[in-house]
């Protein structure tokens, strides 16, 4: 292990021409034959429970599931366009009575790990197991406007389906599933069947090895993997390691048994980007940070109140502080990576005067020299609540508190466990003032289940928030397929949104990872931290 | 002594139940829903339904108990809500491993603690005594999981950065075996397990130890003050024949009713080792099926705690009497 180590280091300061560690630059000068070998392990704090997708319903699971076990339909590139993978090609036609007829049309040399092809037969059990409800696949909603599969031949299918705009977005996200060896069981028992757990079977470019549970997974590499898929991946084995603890993950990235570090905690980012051996990719990813305010209570009633609030908080300084930089300020619920976001906007500048005289115009006074403003009987005083464990949000919440106190508002903090809290806000009597919390915005983005009035009571409508206008917007966007025509609406959609300020969006995350140089090659970005996973190489002095 | 045994076991039948009552109680109160992480947007409130029913969920309480009850003493441990696996399967993995550190802990607890004790008893007021007591009472006061983080920072990262410092001393920071254990030869993974061992087992030991040596200081300095003691230095036997034979064997005996109370504590403090160092046991198992309200693996574990400590319990007691003659449970008489 220290041998590698000085091995390692000395190859880096060998190829020490790119400054910053970035190993691309030398990637020609090992030719493609001498790269298959080595094996490279992947540190995660979210354990991955099952490869059984009709199990799954975390992002951990699916990514590995898609990039690494599994040969999902299509995938995107880096501009989110849908291309081809398990699909060859795929045509769409549009019916008279306005519905969709989508066909895939797949291809002929991708095959199970025990040999026998993936054909649309697999699809097609796939699907139907996700539609019935008896599985229970947490997300069946995704196939919800999708009707009926028919299988044309053994590597085409056809899907009968509503016209909606994103149709293509489940077929990145299902990994079909072998019909040869679940076909027979019971949908209510496909969920704990122990091919997810002790015997997956898969068709991707790498195949499975072994699980220990709550420990790792191991993969090998598929020999067989099609060759125009890109063929047997360079890295021999890929270990997925469940690693509680933040500090010792960076225990093991710096000592050299862990490669890639995912999740880097902000306030580590500097320690590991000061090594050579070493180096941190950011992206922005899909999820934001905002503050809930609860439309319910007096004080968050009127708009002004809430814009004077995100006026007060200083969200620079929130990622500055908080993320270490790692983060955007946030204009809306629409983050920058969505087509529809709207460039023409900004996010509303920290303007400390500007809050108070919004709040005087509100009729909030301090009218007995608290400190603290007053209207009626009501004193401008709540509560903000996060949950446990995520010292990010709890900081977060100590600068809120702060900003606000200069404004006139009382801030009282609580950290309440994970689970009481989420009872709290889902409750439809929505037990809560305020409270601090992330999303994570689809690639097809629907927001009606948080700021819909049709649905108020259900579980994620926490402001309260109900704006026809809004209602009216959200329903005829997630129809039209036609992205010109609809751009216009989403862009005042962000608007309204910024007007009324149902929450205070902080800011859209950035990601950060970590690789060890010696794996080389690899690239991540929103797609997925595995999205190039199978270009990732060793050099042969470098491995283990 | 065999009725001595099985009458402890019979009377450890409504102590687990009692137990698991308990818990169940208990969690069932807390605020919270095991489908909570199934609760995300894009899970339809149909698909939490049908889950609810597949797990009865929708029962009432006492029926739940009831059910669960019967499945349970039918050998069913259940499924696990949040791995979808059979809560049987999972304990299976990870009861080896929690026991696999606990049982090395106690080892290391035990040597430590009772060579410690001779020492400092018999060179009782030097300054090695003095140092060693300052020691022990400096680790006692240490929590586990911060030793345990402190270890790692020294023995697994910052010895790195020491040229001169033997391979062998570099300790991996988490894990049970290395990455490529399985493609060790026989003697490669025992030496590779050994390896991951030493710095959890001194983790979740050495507090125990210091507490462990302090015990066998101040027995054996009463057992060294007897006449018997006197007796034998007086026939000439040597030194260490007289403390390591004689002295040592009737010290022992407040000691092996600690190993039946450091049991119980060595499995929960497992927990906070096991987190730290990612060691796939059954407290850390435990630690997250309360987070995510899964009732069933909760119950199953505390289940398997309950056993294990009832058992722990029942050997201290039994190497008690095995050890002290003048104990005998049945009131007496030898056997």
């Amino acid at each position: 292990m220290g041998r590698d180590f000085v091995v390692g280091a000395a190859a880096v300061a060998l190829l020490a021409g790119c400054g910053d560690g970035e190993p691309a630059a030398d990637s020609p000068a090992v030719p493609d034959s001498l790269r298959h070998g080595g094996t490279a392990v992947v540190a995660s704090l979210a354990e991955i429970n099952s490869m059984n997708h009709f199990a799954s319903m975390d992002e951990p699971s699916q990514e590995v599931q898609s990039f690494v076990l599994f040969t999902p339909l299509i995938r995107y590139d880096r501009s989110l366009a849908p291309t081809p993978y398990l699909a060859e090609s795929w045509d769409t036609v549009t019916t008279r009575s306005g519905s969709l007829v989508l066909t895939f049309r797949l291809r002929d040399d991708v095959k199970w790990h025990d040999g026998v092809p993936t054909s649309a037969y697999d699809v097609k059990f796939t699907f139907e197991r996700i539609k019935d409800p008896l599985t229970s696949y947490p997300h069946a909603s995704l196939l919800a406007p999708y009707d009926s599969a028919v299988v044309a031949d053994s590597f085409t299918i056809v899907f009968h389906l509503t016209r909606h705009p994103g149709f293509m977005d489940p077929w990145r996200r299902i990994s079909p599933m072998p019909e040869h060896i679940l076909g027979d069981v019971a949908p209510a028992d496909l969920v704990h069947h122990p091919f997810g757990t002790e015997s997956p079977l898969g068709n991707g470019p790498f195949r499975f090895v072994e699980h220990r549970s709550g420990d790792r997974w191991v993969f090998e590499a598929n020999p067989d993997f099609a060759e125009s898929l890109g063929g047997r991946p360079y890295l021999d084995r890929l270990v997925y390691r469940y690693i509680p603890e933040p500090t010792i993950r960076l225990a093991e990235l710096l000592a050299g048994e862990v490669d890639v570090y995912l999740v880097v905690a902000p306030d580590q980012v500097s320690e590991i980007e000061a090594r050579p051996d070493a180096r941190v990719i950011t992206y922005e990813n899909r999820n934001y940070a905002f503050i809930n305010w609860n439309g319910r209570r007096t004080f968050f009633q009127d708009p002004r109140v809430r814009r004077a609030l995100t006026l007060a908080i200083d969200r620079q300084r929130i990622v500055d502080v908080a993320r270490q930089g790692l983060g955007r300020v946030a204009q809306g619920p629409v983050p920058p990576f969505h087509w529809a976001y709207n460039t023409d906007m900004e996010p509303l500048q920290y303007d400390p005067a500007r809050a108070r005289a919004l709040l005087d115009s509100a009729g909030w006074v301090d009218q007995d020299g608290d400190g603290v403003r007053e209207k009626d009987v009501y004193k401008a005083s709540f509560e903000l609540k996060t949950n446990q464990g995520n010292p990010t949000r709890e900081q977060i919440m100590t600068l809120v508190q702060a900003d606000l106190a200069q404004v006139g508002v009382k801030v009282n903090l609580r950290i309440q466990e994970g689970q009481s809290l989420r009872a709290d806000i889902t409750n439809p009597e929505r037990r809560f003032d305020a409270f601090v919390l992330g999303w994570s915005a689809d690639f097809n983005l629907d927001d009606r289940i948080i700021f819909a009035c049709s649905q108020l009571d259900g579980p994620y409508q926490w402001a309260s928030y109900c704006n026809p206008r809004v209602d009216e917007i959200l329903d005829q966007v997630a129809m039209m397929v036609d992205r010109s025509r609809a751009l216009p609406l989403w862009h005042e959609y962000q608007e309204i949104l910024q007007w009324e300020q149902p929450y205070t969006f902080l800011y859209y995350d950035v990601r950060a990872n970590a690789v060890r140089a010696r794996v080389r090659d690899v690239e991540m970005d929103i797609r997925g931290d595995f999205v190039n996973v199978t270009d990732w190489w060793i050099a042969p002095a470098d491995r283990r | 002594m065999t009725a001595y045994i099985v009458r402890r076991l019979l009377q450890a039948i409504p102590l687990v139940l009692g137990i698991l009552t308990l818990v169940f109680i208990i969690m069932q109160a807390a605020p919270g829903d095991p489908l909570a992480i199934y609760m995300q947007p894009g899970v339809s409130p149909e698909v939490l339904e049908q889950m609810r029913e597949n797990y009865g969920l929708d029962q009432p309480v006492h029926v739940q108990y009831v059910r669960w009850l019967k499945t349970f003493l039918s050998g069913d441990f259940g499924v696990s809500v949040t791995q979808n696996r059979p809560i049987a399967s999972i304990l299976a993995d990870r009861i080896p491993n929690t026991l696999l550190l606990s049982g090395t802990s106690l080892l290391l607890i035990f040597a430590i603690g009772i060579g410690l004790g001779i020492i400092q008893a018999v060179r009782q007021h030097s300054g090695l005594d003095h140092a060693l007591t300052l020691g022990a009472l400096f680790i006692y006061s240490m929590p586990s999981f911060w030793l345990g983080l402190m270890l790692i920072l020294i023995f697994a990262y910052k010895v790195h950065f020491v040229e001169w410092w033997p391979e062998v001393l570099k300790f991996p920071a988490s894990g049970m075996d290395s990455v490529n254990y399985d493609m060790l030869g026989t003697w490669g993974r025992f030496t590779d397990r050994l390896h991951h061992l030493v710095l959890p087992s001194i983790a979740l030991g050495v507090s125990s130890a210091a507490s462990v040596a302090r015990y066998m200081r101040s027995s054996m300095l009463e057992v060294i003050r007897q006449d018997y003691i006197r007796t034998a230095r007086a026939k000439g036997l040597p030194e260490r024949s007289v403390i390591l034979k004689h002295a040592l064997k009737n010290a022992l005996l407040p000691i092996i009713t600690l190993l039946g109370l450091y049991l119980p504590f060595l499995f929960s403090g497992a927990v906070l080792v096991e987190v730290v160092f990612a060691w796939p046991g059954v407290g850390r198992m435990i630690y997250d099926a309360v987070s995510q309200r899964d009732y069933p693996t909760v119950m199953a574990t505390t289940f398997v705690f309950a056993v294990m400590v009832v058992i722990a319990n029942l050997i201290a007691d039994i190497l008690y009497a095995a050890v002290d003659p003048r104990i005998r449970y049945e009131g007496g008489r030898r056997e």
